[in-house]
């Protein structure tokens, strides 16, 4: 019978390394307006009490997010995001927990849930400062609202950028339409197929005329 | 392991060959990698967790990298050649054994070639891959004890190192009083011997330092105590495991540690007999409600097979021959932990019976859900990937072992009596954990969100079966306790607001028409205003089918101002006018106090008391009412107001009122009810002691059913707990400090701070501990009198005993730490039988 032969533990024994990756994690985002070393920001991550929650709907009410958010622990704050010239949530907020472990059990259990059938995103965040509730678009709400092309009634509605295509083309259309009297009633088949199109007897029903077929 | 077509045909010599060239064998993986590595580092998910589909808004300019900020493997450009092959062998060791299948036994083989060849180069990656697949894949041990001989067999320096390392492994959780990884590393171990990689000896010596505590210590008899109960409890899953090679090499060490085993689980049978505190439900069998003898059953069962296991694949049988050769290991002694606390050992757990099962099943079903339980504890980490692995789990069953139900079937029609279904097995696992007591190893949250993971990773055929699940449960309302119905009410609301608040509604609508205390009834009120709280009212009105209006509010949550139109006479109006004004004029807190002193000294036909009173009154009702937006501006108010309103609150009396003030200003909202007295704790305008008195205020007699006020109490007690212990650790911080001041012999000024520190913080951790012991006994007293009282209707007072049952197991702890006064109070000659037993209980409970 042999003896195990000595380990040295330090290596393999207290590295981190898991197989399913932790929910519990930062993601690599790190905030430009943030006053600090990314090392700074790593240590201010690794023992912070607040979170960055984004995806939300500008509906969603701070008891909403205080009922699922507290079933990670109790929460001292919560800062909703504001757009900055309304002053109107604008879909982020900020929650402060009064422990890390609060904070981290939010990332496990509570990101990636839906409220307001939204998805609700989390990530650890180093802390609030003046000046973050609001938003950094150009239009004053989010960036991610700024180009957003999908209608997202959450959200209200169009992306800025969309937004303001969309009512340009309302103006455009409201300027130069104008509503026609008669409805034309559209060739026939058989003069039609003069130019090149199928020539038959067969009666006009073949194409789809919509409407016009019923009158 | 779908390299098994490829490795599969080849006969078991010519793997050598095959893989003498490594460049082969990893282009021969390289294809299959490239697909989605399930278990690997990288994650293609998006920032929700979610698989990365081609969808629009990946492109977004403010798209973040994926999780972990790993890009693509081929992102670059140029390879790092090592940290792909590191990267592949990883993912061969993850993914051998995912299926029992025809070729698992040639993949095995082909794998531990693989390894043993590249073990020197790779050792890190093989070792740390090995050591997270036996802490992280608890359901493939068969799999990996197999392999760990294989490997030893064909290198026994190899094998050696891998031993010596899961030992320390063991050691580490053990040291850290982590059990579940204890018991998941014990059944490894056990499973060694099989493979020749440990002597019987060995595994014996080993079950022997976990029963050391337990043995019959010259005759006396084994104590019964939460920390025996669960290292009997890992022995005893060991037993499962090892009791085969036990019996073979080492019959008599097998026979005298079960023995030991069956003494200590009649003694622990013989304590508990009447020990119903931690009861889920009590309609069930005796057998559910002692999980140790329950297993000690399954262990008999096993052992009248010949400690045959034949629920899940077991390939070292495959490879004896090898085995025979190899050399076997020894191991040095493992120690437990000297200073855990009684709370710091694991609670084994039962496992509910929710839906039928075939009774001649039983072992099978045990060994499955062991597995699914050990898969949900150690993938807590990581919910969807749990969800995900729960899914494979019965990949490694033998064949008829159990039915996996397809996405066509009806979840009715699963023939439940006549053969295990594995999707129920689980949803039995997932609840037995949320209705854990007296708690379960993780917050709620975790098995709520787990849940909503399962389904949407089989959507057509979870739904169906936690309905089912949760339609049986509810059905035995009137027999689960009360707590657990509260936790599934949580459960369900958190659930169902995930998928758009789907729900079978039509199939409860009688409830409606049952008695107001009814537990369905209650159950089903409660979790529909969870709902509302996690959504709104209206919408979930138009949601609900007839039936149901008599169970939602018909208003919205709204505050209860009390000086708005009510007949208020004169100058009553006049000072509300005059404060809210004031309030929402931004008046300082002296404007505001000025206010209530000018306007009450005219009333000179009321005595000070009363003025006092009325003052007070009208500054909370007009402080919450400027708060009374959102929990944001409930914060502002209290936090502008804090001076007046703590001047105002200056007796125990002043504070009640306060509180009761309160509670009628949020009559009709139970959620700010909560969150303006946390946060007036918290501002320590109101004491902890106040809730406790404000919540057994007799008005509230025939409204015990209601859960929001043991939220309040729940919160309350937390937070006085969690401020002792925070405390506890500044005091131990300043005390490390002082101490290290001290040292430092320059620094004369400063240890002289540091010492007033430590007195100061010793005052306040003073103060606490006795605020603690106030909430403690206060709750406990008048628990105790309005049970004993006579005054509550039945259903009433059952509700009550309840919370007192779920009081006492919570804080088992700080009960204890005040058994004496409490016992006085319990013991008194009024105090009912119940109430004594319960209190019996939590004795035996704690012990």
């Amino acid at each position: 019978m042999a003896s195990a032969a000595p380990f040295d533990s330090t290596s393999v024994l207290s590295d981190q390394f898991t197989i399913v990756p932790r929910l519990d994690r930062p993601s690599t985002y790190k905030d430009h307006q943030y006053n600090g070393t990314v090392e700074q920001w790593k240590t201010d991550l690794a023992k912070t009490t607040t979170l960055y929650v984004g995806n939300l709907s500008f509906y969603t009410t701070e008891e909403q997010l205080y009922e699922i958010f507290s079933k990670a622990g109790e929460i001292k704050r919560i800062i909703m995001g504001l757009a900055r010239h309304q002053k109107t949530p604008c879909g982020f907020c900020f929650v402060e927990y009064y422990t890390h472990e609060s904070a981290l059990e939010c990332m496990k259990y509570v990101n990636g849930t839906k409220l307001d059938d939204r998805i609700i995103r989390t990530d650890l965040d180093p802390g609030f400062k003046e000046g973050r509730q609001f938003g950094r678009g150009r239009s004053g709400g989010q960036v991610r609202d700024e180009y957003r092309q999908e209608y997202d009634e959450g959200r209200g509605g169009w992306g800025h950028m969309r937004a303001k295509q969309e009512e340009e083309r309302r103006r455009q259309q409201e300027e130069s339409y104008e509503a026609i009297a008669t409805i034309p009633a559209g060739a026939e088949l058989k003069i039609n197929s003069r130019i090149g199109g199928p020539v038959g007897s067969r009666n006009t029903s073949a194409v789809d005329d919509g409407d016009k077929e019923m009158q | 392991m779908d390299f098994s077509g490829r490795l599969g045909g080849r006969p078991r010599g010519g793997g050598r060959r095959d893989v003498d060239e490594f460049g082969r064998e990893r282009r021969l993986v390289a294809g299959r990698l490239g697909g989605r590595p399930r278990g690997g580092g990288r994650r293609d998910v998006d920032e929700f967790g979610r698989e990365r589909r081609s969808r629009p808004h990946n492109r977004k300019p403010y798209e973040r990298p994926t999780r972990g900020g790993r890009g693509g493997p081929s992102r670059g450009g140029q390879h790092d050649e090592s940290k792909d092959i590191e990267t592949r062998l990883s993912s061969l060791i993850i993914k051998v054994g995912d299926k029992n299948t025809p070729t698992l036994q040639n993949n095995l083989e082909a794998l531990s070639v693989v390894l043993e060849k590249d073990y020197v180069k790779h050792e890190t990656t093989v070792l740390r891959t090995f050591r997270q697949c036996i802490l992280e894949l608890p359901w493939k041990v068969t799999v990996y004890s197999t392999l760990a001989g294989l490997l030893n067999a064909k290198n026994n320096e190899t094998g050696s190192k891998v031993v010596a390392l899961m030992h320390g492994v063991l050691r580490e959780a053990l040291a850290k009083g982590d059990w579940a990884s204890v018991k998941v590393l014990m059944r490894f171990f056990a499973l060694l011997v099989n493979t020749n990689t440990i002597a019987a000896s060995t595994l014996v010596s080993m079950i022997g330092t976990f029963l050391q505590p337990v043995a019959d210590i010259d005759g006396a008899a084994p104590v019964v105590s939460a920390s025996n109960s669960c290292l009997v409890f890992v022995v005893m899953s060991t037993l499962l495991w090892g009791g085969r090679a036990l019996q073979d090499r080492a019959p008599e060490d097998l026979e005298r540690i079960l023995a030991v085993v069956e003494q200590y689980v009649s003694k622990h049978a013989e304590a508990n007999q009447s020990n119903n505190l931690t009861t889920v439900f009590h309609d069930a069998p005796p057998k559910g409600a002692n999980v140790l003898a329950y297993l000690l059953e399954v262990l008999r069962a096993v052992a009248e097979n010949g400690w045959r296991i034949d629920a899940i694949f077991a390939p070292y049988e495959m490879f004896a021959s090898e085995f025979a050769q190899a050399k076997q290991h020894e191991l040095p002694a493992l120690a437990l932990p000297a200073d855990l606390a009684p709370g710091a050992y694991y609670t084994p757990s039962e496992f509910l019976q929710l839906v039928p099962s075939p009774a001649e099943q039983s072992v099978r079903k045990y060994i499955l859900q062991d597995f699914i339980a050990d898969t949900i504890t150690q993938l807590e980490g990581n919910r969807k990937d749990c969800a995900k692995y729960l899914m494979q789990i019965h990949g490694l069953c033998n064949e008829d072992v159990c039915n996996v139900m397809t996405a066509m079937q009806h979840p009715d029609d699963a023939d439940l009596e006549s053969s295990l279904v594995f999707e129920y097995l689980m949803a039995e696992v997932l609840f037995s954990f949320l209705l854990q007591l007296p708690e379960g190893l993780y917050r709620e949250m975790y098995y709520t969100s787990l849940a909503v993971e399962l389904r949407k990773a089989e959507p057509q055929i979870l739904a169906g079966v936690f309905e089912a699940v949760v339609e049986n449960v509810v059905a035995r309302a009137q027999s689960i306790d009360v707590e657990c119905l509260n936790r599934l009410s949580n459960w369900l609301a958190v659930y169902i607001s995930n998928f758009g608040f789907q729900w079978d509604w039509a199939k409860w609508s009688s409830i409606g028409s049952e008695p107001e205390d009814s537990p369905k009834r209650c159950f089903l009120q409660e979790t529909l205003l969870k709902i509302i709280r996690l959504s709104y009212l209206d919408r979930i009105k138009d949601m609900l089918p007839d039936g149901y209006e008599s169970l939602v509010p018909a208003k919205a949550p709204s505050h209860n101002f009390k000086f708005t139109v009510q007949a208020m006479d004169e100058r009553t109006r006049e000072v509300s006018v005059a404060m809210g004004r004031c309030l929402k004029g931004k008046g300082t807190v002296e404007q505001a106090l000025e206010i209530l002193t000018e306007h009450y000294a005219r009333w000179t036909d009321v005595d000070d008391e009363a003025r006092q009173s009325l003052a007070r009154e009208m500054l909370v009702e007009h402080v919450l009412l400027l708060g009374s937006k959102t929990f944001s501006h409930m914060l502002n108010a209290i936090e502008k107001f804090m001076p007046a309103l703590q001047q105002f609150g200056d007796t125990p009396e002043a504070r009640l009122h306060i509180a009761k003030v309160t509670e009628d200003f949020w009559l009709k909202n139970p959620q700010f009810f909560a969150i303006t007295i946390d946060k007036l704790v918290n501002y320590r305008v109101i004491d902890p002691i106040t809730v406790v008195e404000m919540l057994f205020d007799p008005a509230h007699m025939g409204t015990w059913n209601r859960f929001y006020y043991w939220e309040i109490l729940r919160n309350t007690v937390n937070k006085v707990n969690m401020r002792v212990v925070q405390l506890q650790g500044r005091l131990e911080a300043a005390r490390a400090a002082a101490s290290a001041m001290q040292d430092d012999a320059d620094a004369a000024n400063g240890s002289e701070q540091g010492h007033e520190s430590i007195e100061q913080v010793e005052a306040t951790l003073g103060q606490m501990v006795q605020e603690q012991r106030d909430v403690v006994v206060s709750a406990a007293r008048h628990f105790v009198r309005f049970l004993a009282s006579g005054e509550l209707s039945e259903s009433d007072r059952a509700w009550l005993l309840g919370r007192f049952k779920e009081f006492l197991r919570s804080y088992r702890a700080q009960v204890m730490d005040n058994a004496e006064t409490l016992e006085s109070l319990v013991f008194a000659p009024d105090a009912s039988d119940d109430v004594r037993l319960a209190f019996d209980n939590v004795r035996a409970l704690s012990a």
